[in-house]
């Protein structure tokens, strides 16, 4: 089974600006409530939150508690402070186990601008720990204390702007489900240490998709609300395939050896086509010895540059394993036959053992018809070279009187 | 004074001698008659040794060569030339294992020997196709056998220093015989050989094995190998049609082995048989029942030859007399007849009459040889010089009458004698010393009385007895008188008054 490993390193800027984002958090209290509503199929009301969550608790807790699932998102009222219903939201949040919380302050963005990790926002993370009133303060603050124009911040980038009321994935310390959603964003903000991530594409030919995932360390902004005193982000979770849907395993792979061997993709393809199975076209003397003895190499595959792989973007080398070979002409299989039959003769052979080993090599082009040289050839041949390892094996037979 | 009587008496050695190797000649190099109708002895003539060389320079195509042993520097830098000059070499040979086990009394087989056969397949690894097992041990080079000019040499010799040090034969073959002894080779490389050299030091054990080329019917060659006793066959066929006369080579005799008895048969049936061996102690007891059947054993300490001559015919082979050879191993010979035969006997008899030692199973040291040597010996550490007497002086003897000397006792005078570095004589002269007595230490002289007149205070004589020494003086010691003879001139007063006071002359 083939397999296709590409890597890229790509770069990560990070940005500092007051925003409202949206954070999944785990709340299992307002969780609650909005499984109730969903449990009683519409219509929640004080009293059955009193009653079923709150141990007999008055009314008015209940209301309280529906009016901050309200706020939330979770419910939507029905009949304001009396009734409520399951919004989508709290459907969402009910599947995902978690309850999106919006927040305004400072928060670190980092993102970067690169084909396959739309829509280019990699992580948010909360900066200073403070409260957005005092987060403000602090910007306020920095901005009196620089003096040229460059310390006023920049502007933030248009791929932020289109960022907002999309879901991220969530790739740092878990993965999978959507982790925040930007609600707002102010206009400027300040960049901070950028950082290299991993992207790596891994296609099994057994699987009908890749995976895409994105691995790596970041810097964690300085204080922040994390309980985990770390200074490092770690980044381990799935991308989006995005313009890598596009492509078969075949076609990616196929592109690849084309690459690789120098013949061009559509020798390759002619090659699988006429095997009914991926197979490299592969002329004899650029094969290296073992190869040709297997029909299958591990193929080096040089830098994709850029605009190789459509839409993909530029990959590091790599290697595409247990490539199967073909010869790429019938001229390049006789080539290719000779040198197998010559490097077979490890024994002493006689002229039905060179016939038998010429039959059994032929037997390995499956789709050519090698010319090999007859034992009589090869016998001449031994003769005039009689020195040779492989003459000897031959021309003792000859000489001392089992050759034919 | 009385001088010691020397006395001398010879007697003949009567020592009863085990059976023994004789020498009766020296022993010299045997190949001074040089090569006769294609039969080359080995020597210091070195025959055969240059005609191997010639033979492999010579080649063109192919070289065949097998060898038990093979130690030779000017034959590996002929096959190093003929590799050069695009020859195929192909050699057979005995393996590493055999090799070691081989008997070290056998200068041949020593294990600096061992050592240099080695150090020389290393040299050639690479350069020949080699292949070893260890019933290997028949000798011959054949060049070119598909080809007309086919030649070679079958020999009796290892390809070593026995080339040209040891009593061994080689036989030109013709091109009939080298394509046939090719079939032999050809037949040993597919179908025997055990291992292969695959590069210095390393023999790797051959597996794949194609079915062997068939042995060739032959007129002259026969061998023997896992698929044929030809040789055997050939060997007990010749001992067997004798009515005359056997002459019989081999550095190996085999007590039960079936040539033995055949040999044996035709001595009783009145075959003059001689047989030609090297003197070992494996050889012993083979030799006294030889000899017990009236069969000449001689020998030579460096012979290795294998041939036999029986009424007219000849066999020269590379097999011992001996299971390990006959029936069971990779050997082959070369039957001769007409001139070929002839040159065989003319060599055979020249070596009878030459060799050094003989055998004896009951030897008298009053036969006509100069050495002997136990044949349970080798004749390199146990071989005894013989020499016509050797002298053994005898503790002197005291003579009971310093007079009376000629009268002494002669001492038990021994008749045999087992020999000591002087040799082994054939007779043993003893001599001794006869002393005259001596006065023994404790011994008091007796004075004899004497009446003597002498004048007293008054004036008038008178008589008193004095005592005064005997002349020559007499001493006594626990009863017994002696008279002390002090020269010469005392003999016959001391010989009287010995008498007279039956005493013992002595001295002092």
């Amino acid at each position: 089974m083939q397999t296709i490993a590409l890597t890229r390193s790509i770069k990560v800027s990070t940005l500092d600006t007051q925003a409202t984002v949206a954070v999944a958090r785990n709340r299992p209290e307002w969780l609650a409530v909005t499984q109730l509503a969903k449990d009683l199929g519409g219509e929640l009301r004080p009293g059955n939150v009193a009653r079923e969550l709150l141990g007999g608790l008055p009314q008015e807790v209940g209301r309280l508690a529906m009016s901050r699932c309200v706020e939330l998102g979770l419910l939507e009222w029905v009949e304001r402070l009396e009734i409520a219903r399951l919004s989508s939201l709290g459907q969402e949040s009910l599947r995902l186990g978690q309850v999106f919380v919006a927040e305004e302050r400072l928060w670190r963005f980092y993102y970067c601008n690169d084909p396959l990790v739309l829509p280019g926002l990699v992580h948010v993370e909360p900066v200073f720990g403070a409260d957005a009133e005092s987060a403000r303060h602090q910007q306020r603050e920095m901005r009196k204390a620089r003096k040229s124009a460059a310390d006023q911040g920049r502007l933030v980038p248009a791929l932020l702007e289109r960022a907002i009321g999309h879901p991220v994935l969530r790739l740092v310390d878990g993965e999978g489900a959507a982790a925040f959603v930007v609600k707002s964003l102010a206009k400027t903000g300040f960049e901070r240490e950028s950082a290299s991530l991993d992207l790596r594409v891994h296609w099994d030919e057994a699987n009908p998709k890749p995976s895409l995932r994105l691995e790596g360390k970041m810097l964690a902004p300085p204080n922040s609300e994390r309980e985990e005193d770390v200074a490092e982000l770690r980044v381990n979770g799935p991308l989006p395939l995005g313009a890598m849907s596009h492509f078969s395993f075949q076609d990616l792979w196929e592109r690849l050896v084309g690459l690789g061997n120098g013949i061009g993709p559509e020798a390759v393809q002619q090659c699988s086509e006429r095997a009914g199975r991926l197979m490299a076209p592969q002329e004899f003397q650029s094969c290296p010895v073992a190869a040709r003895k297997q029909f299958c190499r591990d193929l080096a595959i040089p830098a994709v540059p850029g605009g190789q792989l459509n839409g993909l973007g530029h990959f590091d080398p790599t290697t595409l394993r247990q490539v199967e070979l073909a010869p790429s002409s019938e001229q390049e299989a006789s080539l290719w036959a000779d040198w197998l039959l010559r490097e077979s003769i490890d024994r002493y052979l006689t002229r039905a053992d060179v016939e038998a080993l010429a039959h059994s090599i032929r037997s390995r082009f499956e789709f050519h018809s090698p010319v090999l040289p007859t034992p009589g050839q090869l016998l001449a041949d031994a003769l005039q070279r009689p020195a040779d390892p492989l003459s000897r094996r031959l021309l003792a037979a000859f000489d001392l009187g089992i050759w034919s | 004074m009385i001088a010691p009587l020397k006395l001398s008496r010879s007697v003949d050695n009567t020592i009863t001698l085990p059976a023994s190797w004789l020498r009766c000649g020296p022993t010299t190099p045997m190949d001074d008659g040089g090569a006769l109708h294609g039969l080359l002895p080995a020597g210091p003539q070195r025959l055969l040794h240059a005609r191997l060389l010639e033979l492999i320079g010579e080649a063109k195509e192919v070289i065949l060569l097998a060898s038990f042993l093979i130690a030779d520097e000017e034959l590996a830098t002929a096959l190093d030339r003929a590799h050069v000059r695009g020859v195929r070499v192909y050699m057979l040979n005995a393996s590493e294992q055999r090799l070691r086990s081989c008997p070290q009394e056998d200068d041949a087989f020593t294990a600096r020997m061992v050592d240099d056969h080695k150090l020389l397949l290393d040299r050639l690894a690479g350069r020949v196709t080699l292949r070893s097992a260890e019933h290997f041990h028949a000798k011959f080079v054949v060049i070119d056998p598909q080809t007309p000019h086919a030649g070679g040499l079958l020999s009796t010799a290892n390809f070593n220093r026995a080339l040209h040090e040891g009593v061994e034969l080689g036989v030109e073959l013709g091109p009939d015989d080298s394509q046939a002894l090719a079939g032999f080779f050809n037949h040993a490389f597919w179908g025997e050989s055990e291992h292969e050299l695959v590069e210095p030091g390393r023999l790797a054990a051959v597996e794949a094995r194609p079915k062997p080329p068939t042995i060739p019917e032959s007129l002259a060659m026969v061998g023997t190998m896992r698929a044929t006793q030809g040789l055997r066959q050939e060997v007990l066929r010749l001992l067997d049609a004798a009515m005359e006369e056997l002459l019989v080579s081999s550095y190996g005799l085999e007590a039960e082995h079936a040539s033995i008895a055949a040999l044996i048969a035709a001595a009783r049936r009145g075959v003059r048989v001689t047989v030609l061996t090297r003197p070992r102690p494996a050889v012993k007891q083979i030799c006294e029942t030889l000899v017990a059947h009236g069969i000449r054993v001689v020998a030579h300490e460096r012979l290795h030859a294998k041939a036999i001559w029986a009424d007219g015919e000849g066999l020269v082979m590379t097999a011992n007399l001996a299971s390990q050879g006959l029936d069971v191993g990779f050997e082959a010979g070369i039957r001769l007849r007409g001139g070929q035969a002839a040159a065989l006997e003319t060599t055979l008899r020249s070596w009878c009459e030459r060799f050094p030692w003989q055998f004896d199973a009951r030897p008298s040291l009053q036969g006509e040889f100069s050495e002997i040597c136990p044949a349970d010996q080798s004749v390199r550490d146990g071989a005894h010089q013989i020499v016509e007497e050797v002298v053994q002086t005898l503790p002197p003897i005291t003579a009971a009458d310093a007079l009376a000397m000629e009268g002494a006792k002669v001492p038990t005078l021994k008749s045999e004698f087992v020999g000591d570095k002087r040799g082994l004589p054939r007779r043993i002269r003893y001599d001794w010393e006869v002393r005259p007595p001596r006065l023994p230490q404790k011994a008091r002289e007796r004075k004899r009385e004497q009446a003597v007149e002498k004048p007293g205070k008054d004036g008038a004589i008178i008589t008193t007895i004095e005592k005064i020494s005997y002349v020559p003086p007499v001493f006594e010691c626990d009863g017994r008188a002696y008279v002390l003879l002090r020269n010469a001139e005392e003999r016959s007063h001391a010989r009287k008054l010995a008498a007279e006071l039956e005493a013992t002359v002595v001295v002092s």
